[in-house]
């Protein structure tokens, strides 16, 4: 039969795989700096741009779409021209594709760092860039289905499937979960609130890992791991199965992000249910891989490429497994809030994709450049330095996760919290953080020896950048069934009756799963008391956002005892409504903060404490963590956008007054007075203009509409005589240990006193200065001055020891004493 | 529109949704495996071999290994 020549376009491949290398190397290296802020907050440089909650979405963000993004890309162009023997249908839409998606990578990485984001994890983009994504993403689209269109081959193999259910998907989610009502060119708010937000984000969040992170890259393993094994997949009737039940059952598995949490339970089973299920499709697919290589073991002693695409492989099966383990109640109830989470994702991501990554580079470059590997040895070093980089990851953070959910558990057998202080539980994980961080240097070393091997051979070789191939005219077949025809086989050769039911498969599973979205409004009981943000408030929160502070701090204190002794009551869903965007979080490395504004509540803390907290967190606790935000206090309000976020709050729902946007700031500027005020009243010079203001508003806002007269906690207290005074040395040790643990960061590390807590050390005193009336002082606590009650966090020898070293220290008069307050009380 | 939502909230308390899901489910994936393992042999052995059949032999003769 006569052949025809073709050009395949390598040159698009090459560009996509040179953006894979430079931002994968870019992701990897902000992941190190943000695991570094994590083990010592030095590494946030004091720097808005730098700290963790701003580049920490940039990390997942560069990791994501422009590491693994790109990485699709190079796979799909170089793979489908030659599955389909034909060059791409448009080059035109190639490179716009691959300038589009260059230039929201760029975009999406600067307005990050200044603090742009929806907040939506995996879904930061403003408005703008949500867009662009969804213009650059169609062109990609138009140019698979015009090359499938004009392919030279009947049948589409299983890789292409892969490639079309995640273009199909991929548009749906992100179409659905951007919905939102721009304030301004990079200000917007979601249409969703509360509840609806969260389930609408992690049916988008969980199937961007299915649909971006997962299904193409299947894509990628069903044709480069036949191609380098030299042997055609184990089973390809296995490949059907895969893809189909991978397909339908992944779409419907997003609530298990959200158990226990204040979603219907129906939606939780849904999710846990699917997820479980999912572990037979996946491991389907995982054996359908690893037995490709039947035969060919030795070869995988030698060869990198293989080395890299088995363990990829195996990571897959690892995650798909742990994944639907960590989707049941049970396990749920242990690892979610934990680094389990981190751990989890980053055996898909650095494992998974990143290796199946650097297996497919390392198969393609040499053959774009017709030519040999550079070094096989520096690829096989590669290969065991980002293995053992993985593992150092991993394994530090699974030690944490379960440390930390332990004693966050953890009660006395007198009823109390055993780790009341949530500081304590974060020293405990500290050195696997640190050890973290060797993980990723170690994997960060392995991507750098490999750029160096690509450079170098890529300097051996020569670029073809149109490859020439004899292919055979695609012979004519009727449109419909043939005799002896099945119907798979068919639909096979037919790619827009293949992607309608790729389509009826996601939607029909997108929209049994998202009913709540309808019958939500009847299933939430109203809460009469919430009341909608006031204008500061709304300024206050979106000055949260744009910190980033829930990549750090949930906002969902769920039903358990544990969580309610620590944090408060638990959450309801009516007291959502009015939250576009949801704030729940998916990580505590700080404590829960849905409760931190019910006054006398275990999470309040006073104006004043906020301000020095945010002014320098580790002058409050000095094992604190959490970066500084002196900005804040510098930082004058932007009141100009308070009527444009009002109206579109109106629109969306929250019934604010008619015509309250042209009243808003006069409100505001009330209420940043009275809060000024009480800072000032402690000695705080501050102005009612700066954003400070607003986020002590906001702090003050959460929980409470919906806290009991009083407050949520028990207010009366307990009379307690003070017991004996130790006067031994060692006793007065521990005590000034405990003293710096739970008191210095309000009474200063002397005693001295600070802006938030008197001076200890005077004759003056609040609440009395005889020996009973301290102790009951330290006892009880004061919590609607944001002084906890010690006697919930510490055992009576403990408390006799802290009572015992305060009282030591009267007199002692300290450099920078605070003035005296109070009642003299003479000894 | 208030009785649809009653009706399903009320197919939510009683776990019609998850039924449903698992209904359907199971129906597709046992009409794809059995589908899939009436194909007949030569056809699937020719897709699987679908990376495998290269046609240009004009490059690449350097890149036998890795």
């Amino acid at each position: 039969m006569e052949t025809e020549r073709i050009h395949y376009d390598n040159k698009i491949v090459k560009y996509f795989a040179y953006a894979t290398i430079f931002w994968g190397l870019v992701g990897m290296l902000v992941g190190l700096l943000i695991a570094l802020q994590l083990a010592h907050p030095i590494f946030n440089f004091n720097t808005a741009f730098l700290t963790f909650g701003r580049i920490r979405p940039i990390h997942t963000n560069a990791v994501i779409f422009a590491f693994v993004g790109n990485a699709i890309f190079t796979g799909v162009y170089h793979s489908m021209q030659r599955l389909l023997k034909t060059r791409m249908y448009s080059d035109l839409l190639s490179y716009f594709h691959f300038w589009g998606w260059q230039l929201i990578i760029v975009l999406a990485a600067i307005t990050l760092a200044l603090g742009f984001t929806m907040s939506k994890e995996y879904a930061e983009l403003e408005w703008p860039i949500d867009i662009m994504i969804a213009v650059v993403w169609l062109a990609f689209g138009y140019n698979m289905f015009g090359t499938i269109a004009k392919r030279r081959v009947q049948h589409l193999y299983v890789a292409i499937w892969f490639y079309i259910a995640s273009w199909v998907t991929v548009t749906v989610l992100h179409v659905f979960n951007s919905i939102e009502i721009p304030v301004s060119l990079l200000k917007s708010y979601p249409v969703y609130a509360g509840l609806q937000d969260a389930l609408v984000q992690w049916w988008y969040g969980h199937n961007a890992v299915a649909f971006f992170l997962t299904t193409p890259y299947l894509g990628l393993m069903y044709y480069y791991l036949p191609k380098q094994a030299n042997r055609p997949i184990y089973s390809y009737r296995m490949g059907i199965i895969h893809f189909w039940a991978l397909v339908f059952i992944y779409i419907w598995t997003g609530p298990h992000h959200l158990l226990y949490q204040s979603v219907p339970n129906w939606a939780q089973t849904l999710g846990t249910v699917f997820s479980v299920m999912l572990i037979a499709p996946s491991w389907g697919g995982m054996i359908n891989g690893l037995l490709t290589l039947r035969g060919a073991w030795d070869r995988v002693r030698e060869d990198p490429v293989l080395k890299f695409m088995v363990v990829a492989v195996t990571a897959y099966g690892m995650s798909t497994f742990e994944g639907p383990m960590m989707s049941t109640k049970l396990v749920n109830a242990i690892t979610h809030f934990t680094d389990w989470t981190i751990g989890h994702v980053h055996i898909g991501g650095m494992a998974w994709n990143g290796f199946l990554t650097f297996s497919m580079l390392y198969y393609l470059i040499p053959r774009l450049f017709n030519t040999k590997l550079y070094s096989v040895k520096w690829a096989n070093t590669h290969f065991w330095l980002g293995t053992l980089g993985i593992l150092l990851y991993a394994i530090p953070l699974y030690w944490a996760a379960i440390t930390q959910s332990l004693m966050w558990k953890e009660f006395t057998e007198e009823g109390f919290l055993r780790y009341p202080n949530f500081m304590e539980t974060v020293v405990q994980i500290l050195p696997m953080y640190y050890t973290r961080a060797l993980g990723g240097l170690l994997y960060l070393s392995g991507a750098v020896l490999f750029v160096v091997n690509i450079v170098k051979t890529i300097r051996q070789g020569s670029f073809v950048a149109d490859e020439v191939a004899e292919v055979q005219p695609l012979p004519t077949y009727p449109s419909n069934r043939m005799e002896g025809e099945k119907r798979h086989a068919w639909l096979e050769r037919k790619p827009l009756q293949f992607t309608f039911w790729v389509i009826v498969a996601v939607v029909i599973a997108s929209v049994v799963s998202t009913v709540p979205f309808l019958s939500v409004k009847s299933n939430i009981a109203t809460i009469e008391s919430m009341k909608p943000y006031s204008p500061l408030e709304l300024q206050g929160r979106d000055i949260y956002i744009r910190e980033g502070c829930y990549t750090c701090h949930s906002q969902m204190v769920r039903p358990f005892r544990s969580e309610t002794e620590r944090y408060g009551d638990y959450a309801k869903a009516g007291e959502f409504v009015y939250d576009h965007p949801f704030q729940w979080g998916s990580k505590r490395t700080g404590p829960d903060l849905l409760r931190a504004g019910v006054p006398g509540g275990k999470m309040y803390k006073t104006a004043a404490w906020h301000y020095n907290h945010f002014l320098d967190p580790q002058k409050m606790n000095q094992q604190s963590i959490m970066p500084a935000y002196p900005w804040l206090i510098t930082n004058a309000l932007d009141t100009s956008t308070t009527a444009a976020k009002i109206r579109v709050m109106k629109w969306l729902g929250v019934p604010y007054p008619e015509g309250y946007e042209k009243e808003a700031n006069k409100d505001l500027m009330h209420q940043a007075s009275q809060i000024a005020a009480e800072l000032q009243g402690n000695g705080i010079d501050i102005t009612p203009d700066k954003e400070i203001i607003a986020m002590i508003a906001y702090m003050h806002k959460l929980g409470r509409d919906i806290a009991l007269p009083g407050g949520n906690e028990k207010t009366e207290k307990d009379i307690k005589p003070a017991p004996d005074l130790l006067e031994d040395e060692s006793s007065l040790t521990q005590g000034k240990a405990l003293y710096a643990t739970y008191c210095a960061a309000c009474h200063g590390p002397e005693g001295q006193g600070n802006a938030v807590g008197p001076n200890l050390t005077d004759n003056y005193w609040l609440h009395g200065g005889t020996n009973d009336d301290i102790f009951h002082s330290i006892y009880n606590g004061f919590p609607e001055k944001g002084m906890p009650a010690q006697n919930a966090m510490l055992k009576p020898e403990e408390l006799q020891k802290v009572f015992s070293f305060v009282i030591s220290i009267i007199g002692t008069n300290p450099p920078n004493a605070k003035a005296p307050q109070g009642e003299v009380f003479n000894r | 529109m208030k009785l649809i939502q009653y009706a399903l909230g009320e197919f939510a308390a009683n776990g019609i949704y998850q039924a449903i899901a698992l209904i359907i489910f199971m129906l597709v994936f046992i009409a794809i495996v059995i589908h899939t393992y009436s194909l007949k042999k030569s056809f699937v052995d020719q897709m699987a071999q679908s990376p495998l059949d290269e046609s240009n032999p004009n490059v690449n003769s350097k890149t036998d290994q890795p």
